[in-house]
């Protein structure tokens, strides 16, 4: 528990100073803004209207103060485009850009676990080393190549799947589900290489333990010690690896979102930055941020609940 | 499922030497180094050949737009290898000028990481204590932050150019690098010959530059051709959404963006330089993952 309590300090530290970059990336951003919002043709005393109104006649310190204050207590400003509250417009966007991911990671680990597990108990062999050698070329396919891939395979050549837009799930779960199989895809076609390749290292150590020579010494079917004895040990850096990688689906969506039409918080912040909607991007970034931050420590707490070593070992050192 | 067995560890000394048996051939099998080196040697050699000598080989020029041929296929049109794109410019002379930003991009921005990564990481592990706790907080937010939204940030406020994206790139490489050079120091920070250095008197400078830094920087940088085969991916994703280097310039991943509005049509000029940029990639792991692989066997040969 201490070992916990001390890794909520630090990403709470960690996420304290995000907001802090994020607001410097962002009120760096050259021209001024109020001009932006105003048009062309607006008069200087409108354009002095929207700054005193947005508070931009202010000193950089005082605005983030008041921003920070503001994103504690859930008023993250508008944006200017919209008039839309920015808290709002990100959550709205949210579900679909977390439908994108877990579906993406389901379809990794889907195709991770069976070769990863079958590698490692074929370990060198020929079956090991097409899975070795196919994930290198997988990998070698950033996510908007693999995007035009499959938008040109599946989409145009043999019409089985739209190529953009989106349907809530009102309109029905395949209705809704076949909008993102394709860019869950993308992803998904790189990343289950990284996961196969340390589950598989891990279950050939794994396999090597002693109480799994006893299991198979008693007898016990080759299916049963991979999952019941084998699997738990095995998924440690899987799990991390996995929060990890959410994060930099995140990051791709942002990509991927744009090339499949699909409203997430990825087309929104894309959006917002060609449009320089400085609240917007803030709010973006730093709900981003805080979704990471936050997986990653889920993921220290899975650590702890799988693994009891961690929950006494850490937390003296 | 005896197949399933590699080792049997009731037998300690059987199972230690198969262990060496198994590194052995692992080392043996790297030091033939088969198709799968030589191939993406070849193929970075010369990709890296004509994009330094793109002005001087004789190719059409990269942005001069054909009327004759717009769109063309590689097999239809005449003087055009790999085809031409949407406005009739030649495919092949893109792609090579195109490496050059690629190539650039990976090889600065994996420098700039790389240099700032191992100073950060030397100083981390070597001074430990709070110093190593700003560090590592400073290194966490560098993660928290999304990559791709920091670079397009930074395009955005500084214009897209080769050096703001070189250098905001080698920025989010340096997390990366002070982690395993902090790691590696740590290892070496305690070793007799750095008490030894101490004990003569040597001051934290000389300590860091001559007796650590040359153990820690070839584990650090068996990571270098990886981490170039990311950033040309990053750099792709950036002039895939047009905001790496400004237009008239060729980039790999402004050309497969290009291509996409008439994908069904003409799908080669996404696809051609797509193939070039995917074969690069590779072989930057590829070759990459070898040469890290010889440095382990040579860690671990030394020990």
């Amino acid at each position: 528990m201490r070992y916990l309590a001390g890794r909520l300090g630090h990403l709470l530290a960690v996420l304290f100073a995000v907001t802090i970059v994020t607001f410097l990336l962002v009120n760096v951003l050259p021209g001024d803004i109020a001009y932006d919002i105003a048009g062309l043709d607006a008069s200087e005393a409108e354009v002095q209207a929207i700054r005193l109104d947005l508070g931009l006649d202010r000193p950089a310190p005082v605005r983030y103060v008041e921003w920070l204050g503001g994103v504690l207590s859930g008023d993250w400003g508008q944006s200017y485009q919209t008039g839309e509250p920015v808290i709002e417009a990100i959550m709205s966007r949210f579900p679909v850009s977390l439908e994108l991911v877990i579906i993406a990671q389901i379809m990794a680990l889907l195709l991770a676990l069976p070769l990863g597990i079958i590698s490692a108990l074929r370990a060198n062999s020929r079956f090991d080393r097409i899975v070795t050698t196919g994930g290198f070329f997988c990998l070698a396919v950033p996510n908007f190549m693999m995007a035009i891939i499959l938008i040109y395979v599946f989409g145009l050549w043999l019409n089985w799947l739209p190529v953009t837009g989106y349907e809530p799930l009102s309109e029905g779960l395949w209705v809704n589900l076949r909008n993102f199989i394709l860019p869950s895809l993308s992803f998904a076609l790189a990343e289950w290489t990284l996961l196969a390749r340390v589950l598989r290292s891990d279950m050939i150590g794994v396999l090597q333990e002693d109480y799994i020579s006893m299991a198979r010494a008693k007898g016990m079917p080759v299916r049963r010690i991979l999952w019941v004895h084998a699997m738990r040990p095995a998924s440690f850096s899987l799990i991390t690896l996995l929060g990890l990688q959410v994060g930099a689906l995140i990051g791709g969506s942002i990509i991927i979102e744009s090339i499949f039409a699909l409203p997430g918080v990825g087309r929104l912040l894309i959006g917002s930055i060609f449009a320089r909607d400085f609240l917007v991007i803030q709010g973006c970034v730093t709900f981003i941020a805080v979704a990471y931050v936050v997986i990653n420590f889920s993921v220290d707490i899975c650590y702890a609940l799988l693994d009891p070593r961690v929950r006494t070992a850490k937390s003296h050192g | 499922m005896a197949s399933a067995t590699t080792h049997n560890k009731f037998d300690p000394v059987t199972s230690q030497e198969q262990d060496n048996q198994a590194a052995r051939e692992a080392a043996r099998r790297r030091a033939r180094r088969g198709v799968f080196f030589w191939g993406p040697t070849a193929w970075l050699g010369f990709i890296v050949f004509c994009a330094v000598f793109a002005d001087i080989l004789p190719l059409q020029s990269s942005d001069e737009m054909d009327f004759t041929a717009l769109s063309a296929t590689p097999w239809e049109a005449e003087g055009h290898l790999l085809g031409t794109d949407l406005q009739g410019r030649d495919v092949l002379s893109r792609i090579l000028y195109g490496a050059r930003v690629s190539l650039t991009v990976g090889v600065v921005a994996t420098a700039i990481g790389m240099t700032f990564g191992l100073m950060i990481g030397l100083i981390a592990g070597y001074y430990r204590g709070w110093i190593e706790t700003a560090i590592t907080l400073g290194l966490d937010t560098l993660l928290a932050l999304p990559g791709l939204v920091v670079l397009l940030l930074a395009s955005v406020i500084f214009g897209g150019s080769l050096t703001v994206v070189s250098v905001s790139l080698g920025f989010l490489l340096i997390p990366a690098f002070a982690r395993v050079s902090r790691a590696n120091t740590l290892n070496f920070a305690q070793r007799e010959f750095v008490v030894a250095a101490k004990a003569m008197g040597a001051t934290d400078l000389r300590i860091i530059v001559l007796e650590i830094l040359p153990n820690v920087v070839l584990p650090v940088a068996a990571y270098a051709l990886v981490v170039v085969a990311f950033a040309i991916v990053i750099e792709g994703a950036l002039s895939f959404l047009g905001l790496s280097v400004p237009s008239p310039t060729p980039s790999w991943g402004g050309m497969i963006a290009e291509g996409r509005e008439s994908l069904g049509d003409t799908p080669h000029i996404s696809f051609v330089p797509a193939t070039v940029m995917f074969l690069t990639v590779l072989s930057f792991n590829l070759v990459g993952d070898d040469l890290r692989g010889r440095l382990a066997d040579l860690r671990e040969s030394a020990l």
